[in-house]
C-alpha cells in the first residue's frame, strides 16, 4: 500500500501530466505516419528510420542556414538583430529540411515497395538498419562529428504559453509552456482525420488499402494513391524526426530515436489505425513511459521499470487481439442465424 | 536505368569503403629496420567526444613524437566482426589497445587466443577485472573514476542549495556504479544529508530520455545534475541548462567540447568527471619503450597519475567560489595521499551497493 500511495503521489502532479504529453509527442507523430502507410495498403515499417534522418536533417539544416545568415561571424559576437534572424531562419530551415528528408525516406520505401515490388517488411528493415550507421556518415561528412552533433548550432522549436489557459491553476501548468511541435501533434490528429475522411483522396486511399483490386476497377491510380500516402506517411514521420531533435532535445544523436517509432507503430496498431483511437494508444504509452521515469526513484529494480512501456505495448496488443476476435465471432455468429 | 545502377552500386561502394576504413591496410611502417612499435587501437567508433577519442589522442602525441607507429581501426557498430578483427590485427601488430569490445567479447576471444599471440601485446583499457587472468601479454588497465566522481559529488554538495543532487547512468553495470559510489560518498563527505537522485536511462543513446530523467530529477528538487551515460547523457545535461541549474559531464572536459558551438550549453556544465585514456596509454607505452614495463594483473591509473580527476577549466574557475576551490583541492590531495578512501564498485555486493541507491 505504501508503493501505491508513494506512486500516485509522483504520478498526480502537473508536472508529471506535462510530461507525459511532452513524451507523447514524438510517438503520436510517428503513429499518424503509420496510420497514413496502413490505410493505403502498406505497413511501414520504416517509421523508425525515417524519424532518425529527419531529426539528422532538421538538425543539419537549422545549423548550415543559422550559419549563412549569419556569415560566418560567431553568434556571440554578432548584431542581436541578425542573430534573430539567423535563429528565425534556422528554425524554418530546420523544420523544412527534416520534413522533406521524412517524406523522401518514405517515398524511398515505396519505390521499393510499390513500384518494384520489393517485400514492405524487408525494405522497410533495410532502411532501419541503413539509417542507423546511414546518419552517423552524414552527420561525419556535415560536421566531423560521430555520436552527437555537437559541432552543429541548431536551432530549437519555441515553447509556447497558451493565453488564458496558462492563469488557471493546475491545467495551465499541464497544457501551457508546451514545445509548439507538441500542440502541431494534436492538430496533425485532426488533420489526418479530415484527410482520411472529409477528402476524395482519402476516400482514395482508404478503398486501394482494403481492396486494391475493387479500386482499380472503378478507375483508380493505385501506384499513384499509394505514393501519395507514403508521402503523407512520411511528412508527418519527419515532424516526428523534428520534433525529436529540435524541440525535445536540441541536438541530433547517433540512434536517438530509440524505438520511439516502434512504439508508435503499436499505438497505430493498437488504435486500429484510426486517427482518435491511435492518438489515445499514444497518450497511454507516453504515459507509461513518463510512469517509467519517476518510478526509478523508487527502490525497484531498475531493469523491471524500463521494461514498462514494452510490456504496456504487448499487453494493449493482446486485448486489442482478443477484442477484434471477439467481434468476428460475434459477426460470425449473426450471420448464421 | 543502367545509370541508376551505377550510381547505386557507386554509392555502396563509398558507404562499404567507409565501413571498413583501413580494415585491410594493416602493418604500415613496417618497413624494414624501423624499430618503433607499432601500435593499433581496435575501436568501434572514435568521434565519441569520450574515452575512444582521448585514447586516440594520446596515441596520436606519441606519434608526433616519433615514438611509435601507430593508427586506429574502427569497426563499426557489429559486434559480430569483434573476434574477426582481432584475428586480423594480432599478428601484425605489437601492441594491440582496445576496451573489452563487444560486452565482453574481446576479453573472450583473448581468453582463447592470447597464448598463440604471445609476441602481441594487449592493452585492455577500462576493464579492472581478471576475466582474462595472468597472461603477460594481456595488460587489464583500470581507472579510478571513483576518485573522479569523489570530487564530481563534493563539488555537487558544495554547489547545490536544494541539498538534492541528480546522477543518470547509462546502463547498471560496475563501471558505471564505480562513478556512483565516489559520487555519493564525496557528497556524503562534504554534506552528510544530501539527497542523491539516481536514475539510469537503459541506453547510451536514448538522448530524449536522458531529458526526460533530467527533467524528472529537477522535478525533485535535484540542482546539480551528473551524467555517466555517454551521448544519451547530454539530454541530461540539456535539461539542468534549461531549467537554469548545474550539469557536470564526464569522461572527456564536456565544456570545451560544447563551447564553441553550443555555449549555453557550455556554460551550464561547471566541471566533468575526467578518464584521462589518452594519458595512461601514453605511460603504458613509454614505460615499454624505456623497458622499465612490468606486467601486472591490473593497472591502475588515478588522480596522482593525473588520469583521474575533475576538470579545472575556465567555467570551473569562475563559476565555483575560491572557498569551495581550496575546499576541493583539500579533499583532492587527500584522496590521493589516500587519507581518505574511496569505495570502490568492482566486487562490492548487491546489498551494500543498494545504499548509494
Amino acid at each position: 500500500m505504501e508503493f501505491l500511495s508513494s506512486l500516485f503521489e509522483l504520478i498526480f502532479t502537473p508536472a508529471f501530466a506535462a510530461s507525459v504529453l511532452r513524451i507523447t509527442t514524438p510517438i503520436l507523430f510517428a503513429a499518424l505516419g503509420g496510420i497514413m502507410a496502413r490505410r493505403c495498403g502498406i505497413l511501414n515499417l520504416a517509421l523508425e528510420g525515417t524519424m532518425l534522418t529527419a531529426a539528422l536533417f532538421a538538425v543539419i539544416g537549422s545549423a548550415l542556414t543559422k550559419r549563412a545568415v549569419l556569415g560566418g561571424v560567431s553568434a556571440a559576437l554578432a548584431d542581436p538583430a541578425l542573430v534573430s534572424k539567423a535563429n528565425f531562419a534556422g528554425i524554418i530551415a530546420g523544420f523544412i529540411v527534416g520534413t522533406v528528408a521524412g517524406i523522401l525516406m518514405a517515398l524511398f520505401l515505396a519505390y521499393m515497395a510499390v513500384g518494384l515490388k520489393a517485400d514492405a517488411y524487408l525494405a522497410g528493415l533495410a532502411i532501419n538498419t541503413m539509417t542507423t550507421g546511414g546518419t552517423v556518415f552524414i552527420l561525419y561528412m556535415v560536421a566531423g562529428d560521430k555520436g552527437i552533433s555537437s559541432s552543429l548550432d541548431s536551432g530549437s522549436m519555441p515553447f509556447i504559453d497558451l493565453p488564458i489557459i496558462k492563469d488557471i491553476p493546475i491545467l495551465g501548468e499541464i497544457f501551457s509552456g508546451q514545445n509548439i511541435m507538441t500542440y502541431f501533434s494534436w492538430i496533425c490528429v485532426a488533420i489526418v482525420y479530415f484527410i482520411l475522411f472529409k477528402t476524395a483522396t482519402g476516400l482514395r486511399i482508404r478503398a486501394v488499402g482494403e481492396t486494391p483490386s475493387a479500386a482499380e476497377s472503378v478507375g483508380v491510380n493505385v501506384k499513384k494513391v499509394q505514393y501519395i500516402a507514403m508521402a503523407l506517411s512520411g511528412l508527418f514521420c519527419g515532424f516526428g524526426g523534428v520534433s525529436l531533435s529540435m524541440s525535445y532535445v536540441q541536438f541530433f544523436s547517433r540512434g536517438m530515436t530509440a524505438g520511439k517509432g516502434f512504439i508508435g507503430m503499436s499505438a497505430m496498431n493498437l488504435g486500429n489505425a484510426s486517427p482518435v483511437g491511435t492518438a489515445v494508444a499514444a497518450f497511454l504509452f507516453g504515459f507509461f513511459d513518463a510512469m517509467a521515469n519517476v518510478m526509478q526513484s523508487m527502490s525497484i529494480p531498475v531493469q523491471f521499470v524500463q521494461a514498462i512501456p514494452y510490456v504496456a505495448t504487448l499487453v494493449g496488443l493482446v486485448v486489442f487481439a482478443i477484442q477484434s476476435d471477439n467481434k468476428v465471432k460475434k459477426l460470425k455468429a449473426k450471420q448464421a442465424k | 536505368m543502367k545509370k541508376l545502377l551505377a550510381l547505386v552500386l557507386a554509392g555502396v561502394m563509398a558507404f562499404s569503403l567507409v565501413a571498413c576504413g583501413g580494415g585491410s591496410e594493416g602493418g604500415e611502417g613496417e618497413a624494414a629496420g624501423d624499430e618503433k612499435l607499432n601500435v593499433i587501437l581496435v575501436c568501434s567508433q572514435l568521434g565519441d567526444k569520450s574515452f575512444n577519442d582521448s585514447a586516440d589522442a594520446g596515441l596520436k602525441e606519441l606519434k608526433e613524437e616519433g615514438l611509435i607507429n601507430y593508427k586506429p581501426l574502427e569497426f563499426g557498430n557489429d559486434n559480430s566482426k569483434v573476434n574477426i578483427t582481432l584475428e586480423e590485427v594480432a599478428p601484425e601488430y605489437d601492441v594491440v589497445i582496445c576496451n573489452n569490445l563487444g560486452y565482453g567479447m574481446a576479453t573472450a576471444w583473448l581468453r582463447e587466443n592470447a597464448e598463440t599471440y604471445a609476441d602481441t601485446m594487449f592493452l585492455i583499457y577500462d576493464e579492472p577485472t581478471d576475466l582474462v587472468e595472468n597472461m603477460p601479454n594481456v595488460q587489464m588497465i583500470g581507472y579510478k573514476a571513483n576518485e573522479s566522481d569523489f570530487l564530481a559529488g563534493a563539488l555537487a554538495a558544495l554547489i547545490s542549495e536544494t541539498g538534492v543532487i541528480g546522477f543518470v547512468g547509462g546502463m547498471e553495470s560496475p563501471v558505471i556504479h564505480d562513478f556512483l559510489v565516489g559520487y555519493v560518498e564525496g557528497a556524503r563527505y562534504v554534506n552528510p544529508d544530501i539527497k542523491v537522485n539516481v536514475a539510469y536511462i537503459g541506453s547510451y543513446t536514448d538522448a530524449a530520455k536522458g531529458k526526460d530523467l533530467g527533467k524528472t530529477a529537477i522535478d525533485a528538487g535535484a540542482d546539480v545534475l551528473h551524467q555517466v551515460a555517454g551521448s544519451a547523457g547530454n539530454g541530461y545535461l540539456e535539461a539542468a541548462m534549461e531549467a537554469g541549474k548545474w550539469g557536470i559531464g564526464v569522461d572527456s572536459d564536456q565544456y570545451e567540447v560544447f563551447k564553441t558551438e553550443k555555449p549555453d550549453l557550455a556554460n551550464s556544465i561547471v566541471t566533468s568527471s575526467l578518464k584521462n585514456v589518452g594519458l595512461s596509454l601514453q605511460v603504458l607505452l613509454r614505460e615499454m619503450i624505456d623497458g622499465t614495463y612490468e606486467w601486472s594483473q591490473i593497472r591502475w591509473f588515478g588522480i596522482p597519475e593525473g588520469c583521474a580527476g575533475i576538470a579545472e577549466n575556465e567555467n570551473y574557475l569562475a563559476k565555483v567560489s575560491a572557498e569551495d576551490q581550496a575546499t576541493l583541492n583539500d579533499i583532492k590531495e587527500k584522496v590521493a595521499s589516500g587519507e581518505i578512501k574511496v569505495s570502490t564498485a568492482y566486487g562490492m555486493d548487491a546489498d551494500t551497493l543498494k545504499t548509494y541507491h
